[in-house]
């Protein structure tokens, strides 16, 4: 599955909120870091997650803009479980606790119905 | 002289039908049922003419009686042996025994009709590994111990003879396998148009880097490219975290065998589900499986919708799980096994090999079986986890010997493929040297039984799967165990605190499930339950709106009619006193006055006056507000309103 990445430099404020320039504003953010991978990109530390959409979506580029914009870090889709629980990783910038802060806006964002991380199973 | 070439032609078109069968097909095609009559006075001759199987010096009233059934029930009927002077055998081709007795049993004048089971095989399966393997060929001597009849030493064997003269596999009944893929190539597995049993599935690991196969992403083939492990994985891939380096496991290929590995073809092994189909569900790449996958093939193989992936033609009735993690049941598990529970499924999975550690998930979950593993001796095997969340147990191997330094005594035996990395041709089996032990093998054995519960009953839904599996189970033993003291399970701390190892113990009820898998006595109750149920129109009531209850659904033992039918309420909950309707009918209504929740409870008696009860609490919402007042009974002025307008409506389209 492709790796569809989202700048991680939203501020944490526009997470979820539907002004009339997000999309716009989203659209132009995803091109621009699509051509220029993150300055820090290198050190990002990569936490899989799995989140559940409030609303349902099958296309994984909505996917990854929705969670990015929740989370305001850069995004990369993983796979779909369901059309509402889809797997993704987060690239959270270095600092003491990785990813703390984008989980926490992701539980805060309503467009983010849970959120959890992501696990693997082993054959018994 | 039409009735009686009709019957003839019927019979005949039977016969030209069975014959393009194969042979387990045909098992399933040939019934034979015992009838007795009423003791009343034989029906005059009839000038028809009826197959017979024996030879008859002309015939006898039991035979007379037959041929009156025959014409009244439109069946080509052959009379067998007589048993006494009002019963008989009476076979017929083209159905199986429950369906002949079934319709025989409404006849007129037909005390009862019952699967004549006695006279039916009661054999071994002829694949050679069934009784035993020489040691000299690998092993065990004890063979496919799991499967046979219980002993004093295989307390825990699952006693399938008696299930497979009930049923050897609907293949109209379909098992997702979700594990590492399968090998198609395996002599005693094959795809479906090779004579085997499966299915071909779908590929649903995502990630690339953990993936053997050549195909990118999810794909159509679910065949088992291998998982080895390289000392590169473990430092590269994130599914590797903690594994070691090793060879291919062809886990999935293991785990299907014990429920669909042709049997009784002269080769290899039996399985437990004999004919039922196999749909195998890659999810497991190297070392691990992601959740994401997991939750996508169980979704798939139960006929729901996922993203980029089409449509499972072939729905899965049960879910096989040999996979698991630490740690208590996710929301993302808990959504998914939901939503297959009430698409019809049933998923079972095994309990985990963290040495009586709490259960893993999804075992841990609601709406799925959870199986720990027993040894031979009906013991907990030492690496088998469990807890209170574990429904049943089921053999999981052991080896009493070190099989480093003496062949395994008692493992599961089951299919596997002999490439330490990709597969090699063909296909081969574990043994006392190569053993398999673990729960992994334990939950497919539970699965291959639900999957033959609901081939013998098709309309059993998944709680009742589980609740006649669980009250047909046997007691686990208390004493027996081969070393000294042995202690009692206990229930371990819950995952992430400090948990001592709980080795081999005599399981209780709250720590191994309901007892011991005993798939004969689990395929008969299947097979002639009685479970009345309750339906409840609409299904979200509301207060001061009629309700309506129905028995229409319940299930009945084959053959058997309902003679009476009563409800009550045992807990009215201070919102309905009485039954405004059929208090003593199939179907019953009543009103509750206000919002809360009240018991409805059903009991039905068949015509064996056999009696069978269930209860159901149902929950009442408030009216909502009308606005206008008034609106006395079950009939609110908005529902009046919406009745005018559709009947408007449906003018305005009849005019046009």
């Amino acid at each position: 599955m492709a790796q569809r990445p989202l700048p991680s430099s939203r501020p944490p404020a526009f997470a979820g909120r539907a002004a009339p320039w997000a999309g716009i504003a989203a659209m132009l953010l995803s091109a621009c870091a699509a051509a220029t991978p993150p300055r820090d990109a290198s050190e990002a530390t990569t936490l899989r997650v799995m989140v559940k959409l409030a609303q349902p979506a099958d296309d994984p580029d909505e996917v990854v803009r929705r969670v990015g914009r929740a989370s305001g870090v850069l995004v990369h889709y993983q796979s779909a479980a369901s059309p509402v629980w889809h797997a993704v990783s987060l690239s959270c910038p270095p600092e003491p606790d990785p990813c703390a802060q984008a989980l926490q806006r992701l539980r805060r964002d309503s467009a983010i119905a849970a959120v959890e991380p992501g696990r693997t199973l082993a054959p018994h | 002289m039409m009735k009686s070439s009709a019957l003839l032609a019927l019979a005949a078109a039977c016969l030209a039908g069975t014959a393009a069968l194969p042979a387990r097909a045909q098992f399933e095609q040939q019934a034979r049922v015992i009838v007795k009559y009423r003791d009343d006075n034989a029906p005059a001759p009839l000038a028809i003419q009826t197959q017979s199987s024996e030879a008859e010096a002309g015939p006898g009233p039991h035979v007379m009686r037959m041929r009156h059934l025959a014409l009244r029930a439109g069946l080509p009927l052959r009379s067998g042996r007589r048993l006494t002077a009002q019963s008989h055998v009476v076979m017929a081709d083209g159905m199986n025994s429950a369906q002949l007795a079934e319709q025989l049993s409404r006849q007129p004048g037909v005390e009862y009709a019952v699967a004549d089971r006695l006279l039916r095989l009661h054999a071994a399966p002829n694949d050679p590994f069934y009784t035993s393997v020489p040691l000299g060929s690998g092993g065990p001597v004890s063979g496919q111990w799991y499967l046979r009849a219980p002993t004093s030493t295989l307390v825990s064997a699952i006693n399938m003879e008696p299930a497979w003269d009930i049923s050897i596999g609907s293949p109209s009944v379909v098992v997702a396998v979700l594990d590492s893929g399968i090998r198609f190539d395996h002599p005693d597995l094959k795809r479906i148009a090779d004579g085997g049993n499966l299915l071909e599935g779908w590929d649903f690991v995502s990630d690339d880097a953990s993936d053997s196969d050549s195909a990118a992403g999810r794909d159509g083939d679910a065949s088992d490219p291998g998982d080895w492990v390289t000392s590169t994985d473990l430092a590269t891939l994130s599914s590797c975290a903690g594994s070691q380096v090793g060879d291919s496991s062809w886990h999935g290929t293991k785990t299907a065998g014990l429920i669909g590995a042709l049997t009784h073809n002269n080769t290899g092994i039996a399985s437990v589900g004999r004919t039922v189909r196999i749909l195998p569900v890659r999810v497991l790449g190297k070392c691990a499986a992601f959740e994401s996958d997991l939750i996508a093939g169980a979704r798939w193989a139960a006929g729901l919708a996922v993203p980029g992936v089409p449509a499972n033609a072939t729905p899965a009735k049960v879910l096989s799980i040999s996979l698991g993690d630490t740690g208590s049941c996710p929301p993302s598990f808990r959504d998914a096994f939901k939503e297959i529970a009430d698409a019809g499924a049933v998923v079972v999975s095994s309990a985990g090999n963290s040495t009586g550690h709490a259960v893993g998930t999804p075992a841990n979950c609601a709406n799925v079986i959870a199986v720990s593993g027993l040894r031979h001796v009906g013991t907990k095997v030492g690496f088998s986890d469990l807890g209170p969340e574990i429904a049943i147990s089921a053999p999981g191997g052991n080896c009493v010997n070190d099989p480093r330094l003496a062949p395994c005594l008692y493992p599961i035996m089951t299919t596997t493929n002999a490439g330490t990395t990709t597969p090699v041709a063909g296909g081969t089996y574990t043994d006392s040297y190569n053993p398999s032990i673990g729960t992994s093998f334990s939950a497919p054995l539970v699965a291959g039984s639900a999957a033959l519960m609901l081939s013998a009953n098709p309309r059993l839904k998944p709680t009742e799967v589980l609740l006649l599996m669980k009250q047909s189970a046997r007691p686990f033993p208390t004493t027996g165990a081969e070393s000294g003291a042995i202690p009692r399970c206990e229930k371990p701390n819950a995952a992430g605190q400090s948990q001592y190892d709980q080795l081999e113990c005599y399981c209780t009820t709250t720590t191994c499930g309901a007892g011991m898998l005993d798939v004969g006595a689990a395929v008969q109750l299947a097979a002639n339950s009685f479970l009345p149920r309750i339906s409840v129109q609409p299904a979200s009531p509301v207060a001061t709106q009629a309700i309506a209850l129905s028995a229409a659904d319940s299930v009945l033992p084959a053959g058997r009619t309902i003679l009476r039918y009563q409800w009550s309420l045992p807990d009215n909950g201070g919102i309905t006193s009485s039954f405004a309707s059929g208090a003593d009918t199939a179907s019953a209504s009543l009103v509750p006055s206000g919002a809360g929740r009240f018991t409805v409870q059903l009991t039905l008696t068949n015509d064996l006056n056999q009696t069978a009860t269930s209860t159901q609490t149902i929950e009442v919402a408030a009216a909502p507000s009308s606005g206008g007042g008034g609106g006395g009974g079950a009939v609110q002025p908005w529902a009046l309103l919406g009745l005018l307008a559709a009947v408007r409506l449906l003018r305005g389209r009849n005019a046009a």
